[in-house]
């Protein structure tokens, strides 16, 4: 299973690129549920990786599994050439900065404003930065996603893909190397859902991450995606790139595509 | 490469499973989830005063919090202080009347709101408001993701949530019972003047006179623990919330029922310290 991956993914992508995400055969269970069953993946360096699958097979769980918010229970994860299952709590933290993690439902804190969301991050980890510099920063980030005059609003106050926005702006001002977009355009109107997969597609150009995208959404994987992974009862089903992954015979990944 | 780094791991991992379970098999199975439980609490805790003496400081939110914490809450305790400082001394006052020794009304209550009913109603109230309020609120942080957020991006939540907590109840639930103290004495001393007109030196003179240091000294301890105990197992109940909305709910209730048990059991405690000192 694991070789046949392997096969099928070597002639997509160049071999001067870097693997900068190397998973190999997790499995995760909670108590006498099975989530991850071996999943094995890699991403490259500059490459956006769309993980889809239904509710419940595991996404969410597996790319915790990159930033060491849950632990697999075997199996190894290699993230920009750490070893992250071994890393101790300093090293964890400097790996977690070049990392973007985009929550299901943005995740932002609703006791602080916009601008205190962004800065959060930015005070607690350069804690030389001035005044200035931070509002310099907040300034671009929330340009970046297009939501500059939100700066003074809390949390409550947004709609459902303004907080999709705040929460990538959050994330984009520690400057990472990989994104993790958890189903950006889930709830969302197909209007809007449009509009977070151009800026997903624009962050990418602009700020040069590889990212993962996770989501069920096929029209989201195949404006965000450079290759795409099916994951089904915690495995993986195919890979490949979205044409590929549309001509499958696969009943559980065609019924994606069939709606 | 890869591989064999996999296959180490995994064997250290099963060798430590294997020692875990061998080191276990004398306790009852039925007894592992409370042992498990209590050195869940225990690592909690030597988190907390890691922490707590590590840089970098937290000082603007712990600030926040002693005003969430101590400042939030005078209105509530002073007005449930000095009602209790009423009704105890009203309430007592006929029995010693019957003996002939109303005099005595200011030091038996002096000895009763400073050695108990001020730490006590302060903390029972405490635990009602301020630990129900933190477990909902770190708990609702717990399941929204929003601690996790704030844990990829390497921003050290125990620090700003954990830690700050814990350090502002301990700190301002005795500043609140030196407080609530203060106010009984005072609403009982109006209560009393309005019946038997004594003068207001008199009347603190002889509440000074009941009491000793060792008493002042005793009350303001014991409610250290008070408060560390209900900042304790707020923030523990709020941090490890159990996912959906339940878990919010669940939380807010164990803090307060826990948090009032373990207040009892500490002002009982304490008393024997303090008598051992006495
Ligand atoms: N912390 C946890 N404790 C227990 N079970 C969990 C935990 N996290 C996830 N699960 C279980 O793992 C399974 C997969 O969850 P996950 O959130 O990864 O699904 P998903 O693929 O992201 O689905 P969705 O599209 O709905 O977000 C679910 O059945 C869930 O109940
Ligand atoms: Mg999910």
């Amino acid at each position: 299973m694991e070789d046949q991956l392997e096969m099928k993914s070597k002639p997509l992508t160049s071999t001067t690129q870097k693997e900068i995400v190397t998973v190999q055969n997790i499995y995760k269970s909670f108590g006498e549920k099975k989530v991850l069953q071996g999943v094995s993946f890699h991403l490259k360096k500059g490459e956006n990786l769309v993980v889809l699958g239904k509710s419940g097979t595991g996404k969410s769980v597996l790319i915790k599994c990159l930033v060491g918010l849950l632990y697999p229970d075997r199996g190894s994860v290699n993230v920009l050439g750490e070893n992250v299952l071994e890393l101790d709590p300093v090293a964890l933290d400097a790996l977690r900065l070049k990392i973007g993690f985009n929550f299901q439902n943005s995740a932002l804190y609703d006791s602080m404003t916009v601008r205190e969301n962004l800065e959060f991050p930015l005070k607690r980890n350069f804690r030389e930065m001035t005044e200035k510099e931070l509002d310099k920063a907040v300034d671009e980030a929330l340009e970046s996603v297009g939501l500059s005059h939100t700066k003074d609003l809390m949390p409550s106050e947004l709609s459902g893909g303004m907080r999709k926005r705040i929460g990538i702006a959050r994330t984009l001002i520690l400057k990472p190397e990989i994104m993790l977009y958890d189903e950006p355009t889930s709830g969302l109107d197909p209007v809007t859902a449009k509009e977070i997969n151009e800026l997903i597609v624009e962050v990418k150009e602009k700020y040069h991450t590889a990212a993962i995208v996770i989501t069920h959404d096929i029209s989201c994987a195949r404006t965000t995606g450079d290759r795409i992974m099916a994951l089904a009862e915690g495995k993986v089903l195919e890979a490949g790139t979205f044409e590929e992954i549309s001509k499958t015979d696969h009943p559980a990944l065609k019924a994606f595509f069939d709606y | 490469m890869e591989k064999e780094l996999t296959g180490t791991t995994s064997s250290i991992r099963n060798t430590i499973r294997q020692q875990e379970e061998e080191e276990r098999l004398w306790i009852p199975e039925r007894f592992h989830p409370f042992f498990e439980t209590m050195a869940k609490i225990a690592r909690f805790i030597g988190r907390f005063f890691k922490n707590l003496f590590n840089p970098p400081f937290e000082t603007t939110a712990f600030l926040d919090q002693c005003y969430k914490i101590g400042y939030q809450s005078l209105l509530l305790i002073g007005i449930t202080a000095a009602i209790a400082g009423v009704v105890f001394s009203q309430q007592s006052r006929p029995s010693l009347v019957a003996f002939g020794a109303q005099s005595w009304l200011p030091s038996f209550v002096s000895i009763a709101v400073v050695r108990s009913l001020g730490p006590l109603i302060t903390a029972l109230i405490c635990s009602g408001k301020v630990a129900s309020n933190i477990a909902a609120e770190l708990s609702s942080m717990r399941v929204t993701e929003q601690i996790d957020a704030m844990e990829v991006s390497a921003t050290k939540p125990f620090k700003y949530l954990i830690v700050t907590r814990i350090l502002a109840a301990t700190i301002m639930i005795p500043i609140l019972t030196i407080f609530a103290d203060t106010l009984s004495l005072m609403s009982s001393f109006l209560s009393v003047n309005i019946l038997d007109q004594t003068s207001f030196n008199l009347f603190f003179t002889k509440v000074f006179e009941a009491i000793s240091f060792l008493d002042i000294i005793g009350s303001i301890s014991k409610s250290v623990f008070f408060g560390f105990a209900i900042g304790a197992v707020a923030c523990y109940k709020g941090y490890y919330a159990s996912k959906g909305t339940v878990g919010v709910g669940k939380a807010a209730n164990g803090a307060v029922v826990t948090s009032m048990f373990l207040i009892f059991i500490i002002d009982l405690l304490a008393l024997q310290v303090i008598t051992f000192f006495r």
